[in-house]
């Protein structure tokens, strides 16, 4: 066919097709490449900032602990306030006593601990709180849903003797629990919600760790620690 | 023309060399304009935040931030603001501009004094920060008058005294303590009292009538009076009148209970047995003991007046001491706090706490129980509030030229 005279353009041959492909290749490759750049320096620059947070509230309670400072929720409450101004992290201290308790998630193996994040505390009223535990565990490829009722524990102080209700194990998993060094009830949860509503009794044994909670609002990076002050 | 097998190759047509060179136009022209700021988005910032939080953890390594602090608890601002800029000029590099704050204002660090920094600041494209947390003492200006009459008393002011920030007036000469206990500050309108806190650790000596006048008026009416042991002994005697409340009264004491009891040279401690008041609060609590010892130390067996009891409270009280020859029995009184029971003067409040011993002697001449004695009169005498308060220390970086 002939063409006329303003009909005539650039005829894009096999060979240059063949040459312009590999080159959009290359450019969309670059800038997934920035992209993921961008982000992961994002994620850098968040993870910088609550570590250094995090490492910095446990450096101020040490530091009230050394200078005799008052310690207590009312303090930590100002402490974790002053923090969230200051930087717009999420930041959660406290409360100041932890009763030791922890699960042993019979299926996968891992074991967790109050004062972590995968247990909540709540207060229940006056000597009463709640532990609530998350039996899945991101560390193993599992996904959390963080409904912290698996299990949950309704803990009331009578003098020196701890009242444990076991209210709620919603989930499949199987669980120990323990106080201490304690196993205090075995094979707790499943289908069959094995245990809920057992009450147990054991003798306090108090720590002082103060539990550490800091995260950026999108929940992209998190730290956890506890702070021992009496051994 | 026909190649020969051995002369075969590629022909680089006109439409490919226009394409190749449409693509690599378009390449390098992505590659110059995105990837110097893709880069810089990638890891200047990040460089940039990482030389604010560095340089925050370098000063806290070696102590600098620390030593800042200080010099601003001391109100020792100019130290403090000479330190920050050295300490920073060090730690980052020249290209990179800073403000360092600390509070609310307390302080503010440029790389120099000349002016225009913060416009510079305000103007700057990008900023990185780190924050820290520090705990200072109050701003506003509490005032203290201190009965200080040997060396004792006044090493312990000084250790009272530190870091806090607070104005103290010390003396050891009667008229002049005498006229200062209810002097008015006339620099506020309406006029208050000057002194929050008249502070007497141990006076040896029998004030006269007058003072001890304004002493009362100035615990039931004005402020908070500390006082330890030895100062109601030489004061116990009051030459006021029947219709005049005594010393002891506004102290919390009953009178026919006063005593002394015999030197001991055995070691003792007191016991804390009410953690709800704020002297002997967290991170004290019930039944903590703070040890008490010195070659020629004495206790009282002061005990509260039953009729104001209920304003009254034992904060703790003394273990494993001698039986006071018929005058109370044990355990005595360690601390004892008479909280406000009559109207205070212009919305002021009328407190009275009493330490029953030497209360300067153990904290200065014995290394046992040092930090809980300076503790513990610390927070007696600063009833206004928290000692202390969290305020960030915060350091914003940008690049850009330094004002000339």
């Amino acid at each position: 066919m002939r063409l006329l005279r303003d009909k005539r353009g650039f005829v894009l041959s096999g060979l240059a097709l063949l040459l312009v492909l590999p080159a959009m290749l290359l450019v969309a490759s670059y800038f997934k490449v920035v992209e993921t750049g961008g982000e992961a320096t994002a994620f850098q620059i968040i993870a910088d900032k609550v570590t250094y947070v995090g490492k910095d509230i446990e450096r101020v309670i040490r530091y009230m602990s050394n200078n005799y400072l008052p310690i207590n929720n009312t303090t930590l409450r100002e402490l974790a306030e002053n923090y969230r101004v200051a930087t717009g992290l999420l930041v959660d201290v406290g409360p100041v006593i932890i009763y030791p308790f922890w699960i042993h998630v019979i299926n996968t193996g891992v074991n967790h601990y109050a004062g972590t994040q995968y247990c909540k505390i709540t207060e229940a009223g006056t000597g009463k709180w709640r532990y609530n535990f998350e039996d899945l565990d991101v560390g193993i490829g599992e996904n959390p849903d963080y409904d912290y009722n698996e299990p949950r524990l309704l803990v009331e102080k009578l003098g020196g003797v701890l009242r444990i209700t076991i209210e709620e194990y919603d989930g499949g998993y199987h669980s120990d629990i323990y106080y201490s060094s304690q196993l205090i009830k075995g094979f707790v949860g499943g289908s069959e919600r094995n245990h809920v509503g057992d009450i147990i009794l054991v003798n306090e044994n108090l720590t002082s760790g103060i539990p550490i909670y800091v995260r950026d609002p999108n929940g992209t990076t998190q730290y956890f620690s506890t702070v021992e002050l009496i051994a | 023309m026909s190649f020969r097998r051995d002369q075969r190759g590629f022909i680089f047509s006109l439409d490919a060399s226009l394409a190749l060179i449409i693509v690599l136009t378009i390449m390098i022209g992505i590659g110059r304009v995105g990837g110097n700021e893709a880069t810089y988005e990638q890891q200047g910032y990040l460089r940039l935040e990482r030389y604010a939080n560095d340089a925050l953890e370098t000063m806290q390594l070696t102590g600098a931030l620390d030593n800042i602090i200080n010099f601003v608890k001391q109100d020792n601002i100019d130290s403090a603001e000479n330190l920050a800029r050295a300490q920073l000029d060090k730690i980052l590099p020249p290209n990179i501009q800073f403000k360092f704050i600390i509070g609310d204002n307390r302080l503010t660090v440029y790389p120099s004094t000349a002016t225009g920094w913060n416009s510079k600041f305000e103007n700057a494209n990008e900023l990185a920060t780190a924050t820290r947390m520090s705990i200072l003492p109050p701003k506003e200006n509490f005032r203290v008058l201190a009965w200080l009459d040997d060396n004792t008393d006044r090493a312990f002011m000084d250790e009272i005294a530190r870091d806090t920030g607070w104005q103290v007036t010390r003396t050891s000469d009667e008229t002049f303590f005498r006229n200062e206990i209810l002097r008015w500050d006339t620099a506020v309108w309406p006029n208050q009292r000057y002194y929050k806190t008249i502070f007497i650790p141990d006076a040896q000596r029998n004030f006269d009538s007058t003072t001890e006048s304004n002493l009362v008026n100035f615990a039931r009416h004005i402020g908070r009076l500390v006082v330890g042991g030895d100062t109601l002994w030489y004061n116990r005697q009051s030459n006021g009148t029947l219709s005049t409340p005594l010393l002891y009264e506004v102290l919390g004491v009953d009178y026919r209970y006063i005593g002394r009891p015999p030197l001991d040279s055995r070691n003792t401690g007191l016991h804390v047995i009410n953690d709800n008041n704020s002297i002997t609060t967290s991170p004290y609590y019930i039944c903590y003991r703070a040890d008490y010892a010195g070659e020629n130390y004495y206790m009282y067996v002061y005990r509260p007046q039953l009729s104001v009891g209920s304003v009254t409270t034992v904060l703790a009280q003394w273990d494993n001491v001698p039986t006071a020859r018929g005058v109370d029995t044990p355990p005595w009184r360690g601390i004892i706090f008479r909280d406000q029971y009559v109207a205070g003067e212009l919305g002021r409040k009328g407190t009275g706490v009493l330490f029953n011993m030497r209360l300067a002697q153990s904290a200065i001449s014995s290394e046992e129980g040092t930090e809980d004695w300076i503790t513990f009169a610390r927070r007696a005498i600063y009833w206004d509030g928290n000692l202390w308060k969290f305020e960030p220390v915060t350091l914003y970086v940008w690049r850009g030229e330094s004002v000339s």
